[in-house]
């Protein structure tokens, strides 16, 4: 076999293998691109088992006064003296405020996961507690909770938003987050989600 | 140049095969690294610590946080002063201790204290204005209110959610290791055992 042949032969044997290990270098990186979602889907999973991380509850105490006029002497139906009353209750309520898992959605470019999350929203506002701190002539406690709730949950979530229980529910957020790095060794970015863009 | 690009070119081939060969075993030994190399991950005892300075990179753990408010009286039946306001109630993560002993991951966490207080709104209920008592009142305002909120459980609330906090976190980043988390008071008896 003349030396020029022999050197033909060898380069078409390595240009065959150097096909076949492109082949199976695309191959292993398309597999080990599934096995990083399947990864990021067990991890996030895993996390999801956790809603405390995303949530923030803070206590909070409103003092809700009212006041009136009240019959002291009613004579036939006419009132004759009237006086001024007032009361204020101190109201304990729970303040819950966070993210809604079924709305965290992911998706994984090349390099990283982007994770997409709306605002934190307001989960709830829980009635704990009511007290009297103060009240002037006032004869009997009528206080329902009906009526003071509605103003309660407004001042109550007020005071919660100003404490900020939404930066609070974001900082949980950011600690999934970084626990996520540390399980797919990958970076992850929050983002809001794509129709908010 | 039509001497360069012939494949009778004795001197060339040898030239184009050693290249290939080169090339092919480049490709083998990018393979092996890529997928046979282990990952460089960090020690099982910094990654907790990590993801704690990454997630509060003030150095400080709010674990309570509340909106409180307290009615102070002179006397029983007198109208009161109440006073409400912000407390805060956590640790600094550099107290935290996390060490690792025969495959066992420890966490140490110091007992949750106060980290601040601010008196946001007072309201005197009193007709009359007792200058000596109201005064007194407001300069201990923030002492009072942090005693309401211990009251309330404040701070046993705290421990509570940092011991959930830690343990939801360990397992995650140590799901194959036992780990105790436990108060840094008991760990001298811990150590003990």
């Amino acid at each position: 076999m003349s030396g020029n042949k022999r050197y033909f032969i060898g380069i078409f044997i390595l240009a065959v293998m150097l096909i076949a290990e492109l082949l199976v270098f695309f191959l292993l990186s398309k597999q080990k691109d599934i096995a990083k979602q399947k990864e990021v889907e067990f991890a996030l999973a895993q996390l999801s088992k956790f809603p405390e991380l995303v949530t923030a509850k803070y206590r909070v105490d409103s003092l809700y006064c009212i006041d009136g006029r009240r019959n002291r002497i009613n004579l036939l139906g006419i009132s004759l003296w009237q006086i001024e009353r007032y009361a204020c209750w101190k109201i304990k309520s729970e303040v819950i405020a966070g993210y809604d898992w079924d709305k965290i959605k992911w998706q994984m470019s090349k390099d990283k996961v982007i994770l997409q999350v709306p605002a934190p929203e307001l989960l709830g506002v829980n009635y704990k507690k009511g007290k009297l701190v103060y009240a002037k002539n006032w004869g009997e406690f009528s206080l329902r909770e009906k009526d003071f709730m509605p103003v309660i949950r407004r001042r109550a979530f007020k005071t919660a938003r100003e404490l900020g229980i939404f930066a609070d529910s974001e900082q949980g957020l950011e600690i999934l987050s970084g626990l996520l790095e540390e399980k797919i060794n990958l970076p992850v970015k929050i983002e809001p989600p794509a129709e908010n863009k | 140049m039509s001497v360069i690009f012939r494949f009778d070119n004795v001197y060339l081939m040898k030239w184009i095969f050693r290249g290939l060969i080169a090339l092919v075993i480049l490709i083998l030994v990018i393979e092996i690294g890529i997928f046979i190399r282990p990952k460089n991950l960090p020690s099982s005892t910094q990654s907790l610590s990590l993801t704690f300075t990454r997630a509060f990179p003030g150095n400080e753990l709010v674990l309570a946080k509340g909106y409180y408010g307290t009615e102070l009286r002179k006397e029983k039946g007198s109208a009161p002063i109440y006073l409400e306001g912000v407390v805060r109630v956590g640790i600094k993560l550099e107290d935290l201790m996390i060490e690792e002993r025969e495959g066992v991951i420890y966490i140490f966490y110091p007992s949750p204290r106060l980290l601040g207080v601010d008196l946001a709104h007072y309201l005197d209920f009193s007709e009359e204005l007792d200058e000596e008592f109201h005064n007194q009142v407001l300069r201990s305002a923030n002492f009072y209110l942090f005693q309401q909120a211990g009251k309330e459980g404040i701070l046993k609330e705290a421990e509570i959610k940092l011991r959930k906090l830690l343990s939801q976190l360990s397992k995650v980043i140590y799901p194959d290791k036992p780990v105790i988390i436990s108060p840094e008071s008991k760990r001298g008896k811990i150590e003990r055992e």
